[in-house]
């Protein structure tokens, strides 16, 4: 009988290609990623302890100046009261008038033969007056002194009105015009 | 037919491909503990460090308001502060008001004929009151009739401004003659109050600042003199017997 032989070894299988790349790259990704997210992990920690830590020095520096204020709780309820109260005083005086000047422009028109017999105004600068003009060289002078005011725009919308010649040779009338803001200020 | 469960048969897969099992088992829960751990703990840092910013916009602001509350001369404020309420009171104040119109009459040589008050704003605290637009002020409003010289006219109205006394503005004037250098002039305007706030704010609200009409307001106030309380009582008036027995 001729002998016969059997083979115990079982062939070794080949692994596909993708396989082979598979068994290389997929280790090496599995090692890097760990090692990076180990490194990564480790630095946020650090982050956070580093911001909790700058964090609770702010705090306590907060709280440091918030007792100073405090302690100092006098004066800063008189400063602000103080400068509530001129607050209020610049805003009110900024925006009312101050009749002064123009009683003083009107004031000037008492001029020789000229008399101011009353005068009114608002706050917008709407004035009347009456006067009384002893001639008509006054009534003149008038008229030349309300023209110089116009020119340099301290008056406009200059009107005369009722102007009545007495029997001495006077005159009374009334004039009525716009002071400019300057004027009340 | 064998119902167990024959797991022999895949030990040779699981050998052939266990490195591929390996690093894929790694590589999954790297990724599960990036999502769970990672991620979270770099939220928490930013959100850590945004409030940082905001302790350090605020502890800036404080540290300003401490510097300014160093640099501000409290006696001097303390010293003005009663002459301010001269100027501008807490309350309505009639007395202050009667006041201010007594010194002026002295000091501008006018004579006050008549003085006005809304009755209604005396009369109750319910009363309808009128505030300063745009500000926590009141108003109340006031008519003054004076005899005198045109010039000592222009004096008064302008007093009535000049932060001396009693804060008074004038809305429109009238002026009549009554003879010669006389003239009756009837003011109407207004005398301002501002009641104290509740509260001052809290401890990191700014100090407000003080612009340089405002402290041109102040060295005005500064030095006028101040009136002290006596000057405000009335004389005691003599009262009759107080036993009708004696």
């Amino acid at each position: 009988m001729p002998k016969r032989s059997v083979n115990l070894i079982l062939p070794i299988e080949k692994d596909k290609p993708l396989v082979k790349k598979l068994k290389i790259i997929l280790p090496v990704i599995a090692v890097i990623s760990l090692l990076s997210f180990t490194i990564v992990f480790l630095a946020s920690i650090f982050y956070v302890n580093s911001n909790i830590f700058q964090f609770n020095l702010l705090k306590s520096e907060i709280d440091q100046l918030e007792n100073n204020i405090g302690s100092q709780k006098n004066t800063e309820g008189i400063y602000t009261l103080t400068t509530s109260r001129l607050n209020i005083l610049d805003q009110v005086s900024g925006k009312s008038a101050n009749f002064t000047s123009l009683i003083g422009a009107i004031n000037q028109m008492n001029l020789s033969g000229i008399s101011i017999n009353s005068m009114a105004s608002d706050n917008k600068g709407n004035v009347t007056f009456s006067v009384a003009a002893s001639s008509s060289a006054s009534m003149d002078s008038l008229v030349s002194y309300l023209l110089d005011k116009d020119k340099k725009k301290l008056f406009s919308k200059i009107e005369a009105n009722g102007i009545v010649r007495e029997k001495t040779g006077s005159y009374t009338l009334t004039i009525t015009l716009l002071a400019n803001n300057s004027l009340l200020k | 037919m064998n119902k167990d469960f024959d797991y022999k048969k895949y030990i040779p897969l699981l050998k052939k491909y266990e490195i591929i099992i390996a690093s894929s088992i790694v590589i999954f829960v790297v990724v599960v503990m990036t999502f769970l751990l990672l991620i979270p703990n770099f939220d928490r840092a930013q959100n850590i460090y945004a409030q940082q910013q905001d302790l350090k916009r605020n502890r800036d602001v404080l540290q300003k308001k401490v510097n300014s509350l160093a640099s501000i001369d409290a006696q001097y404020y303390k010293n003005n502060f009663a002459k301010i309420d001269q100027v501008l009171p807490t309350e309505k104040d009639y007395v202050s008001l009667f006041y201010t119109f007594d010194t002026l009459e002295q000091k501008t040589n006018v004579s006050l004929l008549k003085t006005d008050f809304q009755l209604g704003v005396i009369s109750t605290n319910s009363a309808q009151l009128t505030r300063v637009p745009g500000s926590s002020a009141y108003v109340l409003p006031v008519g003054i009739q004076v005899l005198g010289s045109l010039s000592s006219i222009q004096n008064f109205i302008k007093a009535l401004g000049d932060f001396s006394g009693r804060y008074i503005t004038v809305d429109s004037f009238q002026i009549e003659t009554k003879g010669g250098d006389a003239f009756i002039a009837t003011l109407v305007g207004k005398a301002y109050f501002y009641p104290l706030p509740a509260t001052l704010g809290s401890v990191d609200t700014p100090l407000p600042n003080m612009n340089s009409d405002e402290e041109k307001i102040l060295n005005t106030i500064a030095k006028i003199q101040q009136t002290s309380s006596e000057e405000y009582s009335l004389p005691s008036s003599a009262v009759g017997k107080k036993n009708l027995f004696q």
